[in-house]
């Protein structure tokens, strides 16, 4: 742990602040003709205004009224987490399960899965969404049964659904990956070991080879986060959830959308950075997500 | 390259997309891109039989909407617009990674490339359709008095933004896989004997990455679908959004109607049973992004078997009777030295 670490650890979030800025401002710079040169004082005035975030109003583009944007901005918040923690532990929870079970089903299984997959995960999200939706409509109006709560609508909203579908995606991902890391770690030395010793398949999956795969998994998690927000986009747009990409995608002001992407986005960092931290202790490697 | 015409699921994707272009432009050149509407339906006996909307295969292929528009004109319509955007972003977005992360990987690593990536890094936590959405709004959605410009101006900057968008991260994905070659022992021994970029570029990398830039490729016309379809939720449809004002407006109309457009169009068929306004052109889209990938997959494939296995040409020289004048037992560097 050297000092040009610490330094570049320090530095880091700070090129992530750039980036929000820039992408904050990046509307001032087109207008109904074309691209345009906002001015600088249009830039400086954006400035003042995040520093000062507790005054920060939010104007709602169709009705034109204005509100404080705290602390309205925590609900979004809330919903949007809750949204992503769900699909996480229902996509890691399902695809662990479904590849141990697989790994007792016969081999032929594995080439014809991947393929599939592979498949699967190329195909537009918007297209899981729009399905899904179908599908329980389409149930609603055969059986009468409203099994969920389909679209939120002020307080009441949906949650448990589209937790449920922005799950698919991350499902088949992490379905793939676990799949071809049991494959390498079967191979290790320590897998024919164990089952040498007359331990149970089932065991030296859970037990043994889990733990590696977990950590290897850990590696790719700024991959699954980024391919969750993405989703979570499109899937609150669509479930009508006052969510947080929602919400930065209709406040276009520069300094609302610096504020609350910063919000949203410094406890994912934080998690990321958490995970960091626990692989190097556990591993002693460094990583960088 | 000519097995590639005999692979199945190749033919299939590029017959599927050949087809989709050509109808499209007939219809638009020698149609004028005109949309039958059934607003009735007559028994032979002249009473009214049904009115829309009609289900897919009931009067008209892919059925028609409320106002008894028919799909299938707008799918065909659209097809144009979808494909060649989404080909014209990915191969825009592919050529710039191109010509900036390749030259960023033999350089290796700068200061300023670190402090670039780390910028860019916010891409991965503010999705790249939020972006589009947001810096295009204000040129995409229609004001209230007509578009101030025309339709393939919008397109244009349309295309170069979402390309731009895209470029970041395939730019730092070529860089890592051109260093990571360029740290490789035969290249390290190409270049004390004196190869330099251009040669370093076409007898290592170009070998070592064709697939890989396929892959890419492939990569890049996926996403650009991806925005595309977001964008088109969002009700931001390509090459601009008409809206309507004032009380009892319509909604919001397509301009070009590319597939995801459609979906935006009619999603609030949703709540309804007419599910195929949208599970049509959903299903169009699949079918776009299956073929790109049976195509991508064809081209590799013909790629690897074009390879030579194993370089058998020295075996072939006879060493023992060797007339050292014989030109093909020397490659001059240059003729005239």
């Amino acid at each position: 742990m050297s000092l040009s670490y610490i330094f570049r650890e320090v530095l880091r979030p700070f090129y992530l602040l750039v980036g929000i800025f820039l992408v904050s401002i990046s509307p001032m710079f087109t207008s109904v003709t074309g691209l345009q040169w906002p001015g600088l004082s249009a830039i400086r005035e954006v400035v003042e205004k995040i520093l000062r975030p507790g005054s920060l109003i939010y104007t709602n583009p169709t009705s034109g009224v204005e509100r404080d944007l705290f602390p309205i901005i925590f609900k979004p918040f809330w919903s949007s987490l809750s949204v992503m923690g769900i699909a996480l532990i229902v996509s890691l929870a399902s695809a662990l399960l479904l590849s141990i079970l697989l790994k007792f089903a016969s081999g032929k299984w594995y080439k014809g899965i991947m393929s599939v997959a592979s498949v699967f995960q190329t195909i537009p999200d918007v297209v899981y969404v729009l399905v899904s939706q179908m599908v329980l409509v389409w149930v609603y109006i055969q059986t009468g049964v409203k099994f969920a709560k389909f679209t939120g609508t002020g307080t009441e909203e949906a949650l448990l659904v589209p937790g449920l579908v922005l799950s698919i995606l991350p499902f088949i991902y992490f379905l793939k990956t676990i799949l071809a890391m049991m494959k390498e770690e079967e191979g290790e030395p320590y897998v024919d070991l164990a089952t040498s010793k007359g331990l149970h398949k089932l065991r030296v999956i859970c037990v043994h080879m889990l733990r590696n795969m977990l950590v290897r998994l850990a590696y790719q998690s700024k991959f699954i986060i980024s391919l969750m927000i993405s989703n979570l986009l499109i899937v609150e747009y669509l479930f009508n959830n006052f969510g947080m990409t929602v919400f930065l995608l209709n406040y276009t002001q520069p300094p609302v959308f610096f504020v609350t992407a910063i919000l949203f986005f410094l406890p994912i960092y934080v998690g990321l950075k958490v995970i960091e931290w626990v692989l190097y202790l556990t591993t002693q490697q460094e990583v960088s997500l | 390259m000519k097995r590639i015409w005999k692979q199945p699921m190749f033919l299939l994707g590029f017959v599927f997309i050949m087809v989709m272009l050509i109808g499209s432009f007939v219809h638009a050149i020698f149609f004028d891109s005109i949309i039958p509407k059934t607003p009735f339906t007559y028994d032979e006996n002249g009473q009214l039989e049904g009115a829309p909307p009609f289900a897919p295969f009931e009067h008209s292929f892919l059925g028609t909407d409320m106002a008894g528009n028919h799909l299938f004109f707008y799918i065909l319509m659209g097809a144009k617009y979808t494909m060649l955007g989404t080909l014209a972003v990915a191969f825009l977005s592919f050529g710039l990674a191109f010509v900036i992360g390749i030259p960023l990987g033999f350089v290796q690593k700068a200061k300023f490339f670190q402090g670039f990536e780390q910028v860019i890094s916010v891409m991965y936590f503010i999705p790249a359709s939020l972006i589009a959405y947001k810096f295009l709004k204000p040129m995409m959605m229609e004001p209230y008095d007509g578009f101030p410009t025309t339709l393939a101006f919008r397109i244009t900057i349309e295309v170069i933004v979402l390309a731009l968008l895209l470029v970041p991260p395939a730019a730092i994905l070529m860089a890592n896989e051109t260093s990571e070659i360029l740290k490789k022992e035969y290249v390290t021994s190409s270049r004390v004997l004196g190869g330099r970029g251009w040669h370093l570029f076409k007898k290592h990398l170009t070998p070592q990455l064709k697939e890989s830039w396929i892959r890419l490729l492939l990569m890049q016309s996926i996403q650009a679908v991806l925005i595309l379809t977001h964008l088109g939720v969002f009700e931001m449809f390509f090459g601009g959004t008409r809206v309507f004002y004032g009380l009892g407006a319509e909604p919001p109309s397509p301009i070009t109607f590319d597939w995801a457009s459609i979906i935006g169009m009619y999603y609030d068929a949703i709540m309804t049973n007419m599910a195929w306004l949208i599970g049509v052109p959903l299903l169009f889209l699949v079918l776009f992004v299956l073929s790109l990938i049976a195509i991508a997959n064809g081209i590799q494939k013909s790629v690897r078997a074009s390879m030579p296995k194993k370089d058998q040409s020295s075996e072939s020289l006879d060493v023992e009777n060797a007339d050292p004048s014989d030109e093909k037992w020397f490659e001059l560097l240059k003729k005239d030295a």
